[in-house]
């Protein structure tokens, strides 16, 4: 008789995922061609004006500290503008100049050439200038986006460049917000640094703004056929251009939408796996008596210690911190970890790049 | 000689209960402190100063290869007279209050309580059988393997309240360990790793004491699963009466004091083994170089501890399931019901796979 029942049982879940097997796979067949990975290996700069330039040395300082940093800096920057509360921040400006670095005919410039590419985009482009360490970038940029998108000042969809000049952090970060983190992933991100980095290298601002604007425009309309830029006259190479039909989107959707079959098939036996195992690891009893259960603490502890320290020993391992590969098609490793969240909850994509 | 319970206004059988702490008599509903309940009569053989055996010289001479005598551990079985009844009551040899078969009344053996016998203390049963049995039933529910017709009412009715004997030993222990320890860290400088390791010498001595640690002397019952019901509450500890005894089960010890020590002494070892461990910190690695552990008896307590037994025989195999008498806990394995087990494995397989589909299916 329990038999019986067990054999139903049985016979049903081998029946549910049988469905299931044969349903899945072809849900999935075309979700796998349409997000097959893109890896370009290589990405030549044709407008680089310098030669491959060798990334500064970061000061050695232990790891430690960075996670200990409490952006003090990032807050004044905001307090002295008034960001925080989106005073300074309105509808009009798409360059914030704390810096001082250009003058208004350079800024009027940029602003009506972003305000087209935003155009072009269906995005929102915004770019800062100022100075700070280089923890504070990413922390500062997500601050600054919040407070744009808060505000109403710029649309969810955000791509946003901080231009960090402060003399010894001379770097740019990029951040994606919305439909940009994934449109302009990591990736995409550091095919940008590798082309603007050049131009700021070459003390051409203006020009490195404009470019980024330019291919963050274009990156987020990218077509399968699509290939080149008009307005500043830069040719995307063609090994650039996305030769699939799309991207590899790194967010939680994109790798869900990768989750192969099997997996689908497999995962859960684990999880039943796994459950019917702790059921019978915990079918009995627990020992409810510890060390501590019949220890009188009053007349117990210790009656001596000692920790004498010795000596240290110190051992070291290279491992050298940028990827530096010949053929100079990357200028640099990536050398801050892309995406993240603000702190009003935006997740976003990333990169940054010391110049 | 054989302890009944009269009460003393009607004269029906008395039962200790454990709500009022007190007797209670089961005709008239008289209650009396357990401490009024009838006494065991001292023996009343006339007690002498031993023989010093050294000072007789041996008056006779006989072999060394004696034959092997069958020598009970639990003396001899007996037979007493019920007092309500008069009918012979033959019990086995442990066993030191139970119920007349013949006319249910509460009896207590004296002879087996009384002397070496005589047990310190008793914790007496907070337990009643009402909720032993709704405590077993509940167990058996929360269990997601367990068949749902394994705490029948039919088996519930069997089950006994039975003060089991336990040595209790006050410990003192004296703890020493020399460690050899290490600090690590690592961290980056410009294109090197830097591993730093930091070595340190340590040294640790306690002066630990542990109370009342508890070991079941009975030898017919399993001593983990004994363990597994500790821990008793203390404060509940009693001077034993035998009143305490009226209307349950009692056994008495089979084993002694001593020939449980190892085991106490084993147990408080690694107490203050793990205590030692707790107090050395913050390090990434330690070695012990020595670690020196004394442990001492300084006092035991033969102790009747309450519990609820359920004995039951099922696929040949006769099952025990114990209860702590004071807290409640159960202790015991129960069986796995496949068909439980079919249920659980599809529910979990669907479950997630219908979670895992929707996400990739509707996320896009
Ligand atoms: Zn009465
Ligand atoms: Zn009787």
């Amino acid at each position: 008789m329990k038999k019986m029942r067990l054999y139903r049982w049985m016979s049903w879940v081998l029946a549910f995922g049988a469905l299931m097997t044969w349903i899945i796979p072809a849900e999935n067949a075309m979700a796998e061609t349409e997000w097959d990975e893109v890896v370009v290996e290589s990405a030549p700069v044709i407008l680089t004006p310098g030669d491959a330039y060798e990334e500064p040395e970061v000061s050695g300082e232990e790891t430690e500290d960075v996670f200990a940093t409490e952006h003090t800096q990032v807050e004044q920057i905001l307090e002295d503008n008034l960001i925080s509360t989106g005073i300074t921040l309105n509808g009009e400006q798409r360059l914030y100049d704390f810096f001082g670095k250009f003058n208004e005919e350079e800024q009027e410039e940029i602003s009506s050439w972003i305000i087209d590419r935003e155009e072009e985009g269906g995005i929102s482009i915004r770019v800062f200038v100022a100075g700070m360490a280089v923890e504070d970038e990413k922390y500062f940029l997500e601050e600054c986006a919040d407070a744009l998108c808060d505000n109403g000042y710029a649309k969810e969809d955000l791509a946003i460049m901080l231009l960090n000049l402060d003399e010894d952090n001379r770097g740019v970060c990029i951040q994606g917000y919305g439909i940009c983190e994934t449109k302009l992933n990591d990736d995409r991100i550091e095919y940008i640094l590798d082309d603007i980095i050049a131009w700021f290298l070459e003390d051409d601002y203006v020009y490195g703004v404009k470019l980024f604007a330019e291919e963050a425009a274009y990156y987020v309309t990218a077509e399968e056929e699509k290939e080149s830029v008009g307005s500043v006259g830069i040719v995307i190479p063609a090994d650039r251009s996305p030769q699939v039909p799309y991207y590899k989107d790194n967010s939680f959707k994109g790798k869900l939408n990768r989750m192969p079959w099997p997996f689908l098939v497999i995962a859960p036996m684990a999880v039943a796996g796994l459950g019917i195992f702790l059921m019978i690891q915990s079918n009995g009893s627990k020992k409810t008596t510890n060390n501590k259960t019949y220890m009188e603490n009053e007349t117990s502890g210790l009656t001596a210690q000692r920790d004498d320290y010795i000596r240290t020993s110190i051992s070291r391992t290279y491992s050298p911190r940028s990827s530096g590969t010949s053929g100079g098609s990357r200028s640099g490793g990536r050398s801050s970890g892309g995406g993240g969240r603000s702190g009003g909850g935006r997740s976003h994509s990333g990169g940054s790049r010391r110049f | 000689m054989v302890l009944d319970f009269k009460c003393p206004q009607c004269g029906g059988g008395m039962e200790y209960d454990s709500e009022l702490g007190k007797l209670q008599c089961r005709s008239c509903g008289f209650e009396q402190a357990v401490e009024d309940a009838p006494e065991i009569e001292e023996d009343d053989s006339v007690s002498v100063e031993p023989f010093d055996g050294g000072s007789i010289p041996d008056e006779a001479e006989f072999s060394n290869e004696t034959e092997e005598k069958e020598t009970s551990l639990y003396g001899e079985e007996q037979e007493f007279f019920c007092n309500s009844c008069g009918a012979a009551i033959v019990t086995e040899p442990e066993v030191s209050a139970t119920h007349c078969p013949y006319c249910g009344s509460a009896v207590a053996f004296g002879e087996r309580l009384q002397g070496k016998l005589a047990p310190d203390k008793v914790i007496p049963f907070t337990v009643s059988k009402e909720e032993a049995k709704a405590g077993f039933r509940k167990w058996a529910k929360n269990g997601l393997l367990t068949p749902k017709d394994f705490m029948t009412e039919k088996r519930l009715g069997e089950i006994t309240g039975i003060y089991v004997p336990f040595w209790l030993y006050d410990m003192h222990v004296n703890a020493e360990a020399d460690c050899s320890c290490t600090k690590k860290r690592s961290f980056r400088r410009g294109d090197y790793i830097i591993h730093e390791t930091k070595h340190y010498h340590v040294y640790r001595r306690a002066n630990l004491n542990y109370k009342k640690v508890p070991a079941d002397a009975s030898v017919k019952l399993d001593d983990t699963m004994m363990d597994l019901l500790e821990p008793y509450d203390y404060r509940r500890l009693r001077k034993f009466e035998p009143g305490y005894l009226a209307g349950f089960q009692a056994e008495k010890y089979g084993v002694d004091a001593d020939g449980l020590l190892m085991r106490i002494k084993n147990r408080v070892s690694e107490y203050a083994q793990s205590y030692i461990k707790s107090t050395i910190k913050g390090y990434s690695t330690t070695t012990y170089n020595s670690q020196n552990i004394m442990e001492e008896k300084q006092q035991e307590y033969y102790t009747l501890l309450p519990v609820w037994l359920l004995k039951y025989e099922y696929k040949g195999e006769s099952k025990i399931y114990a209860m702590n008498g004071q807290t409640g806990k159960v202790v015991g394995k129960p069986p796995i019901s496949g068909a439980r087990v079919a249920k659980w494995i599809s529910i979990l397989y669907g479950g997630s796979f219908a979670v895992l589909t929707l996400l990739s299916y509707f996320m896009v």
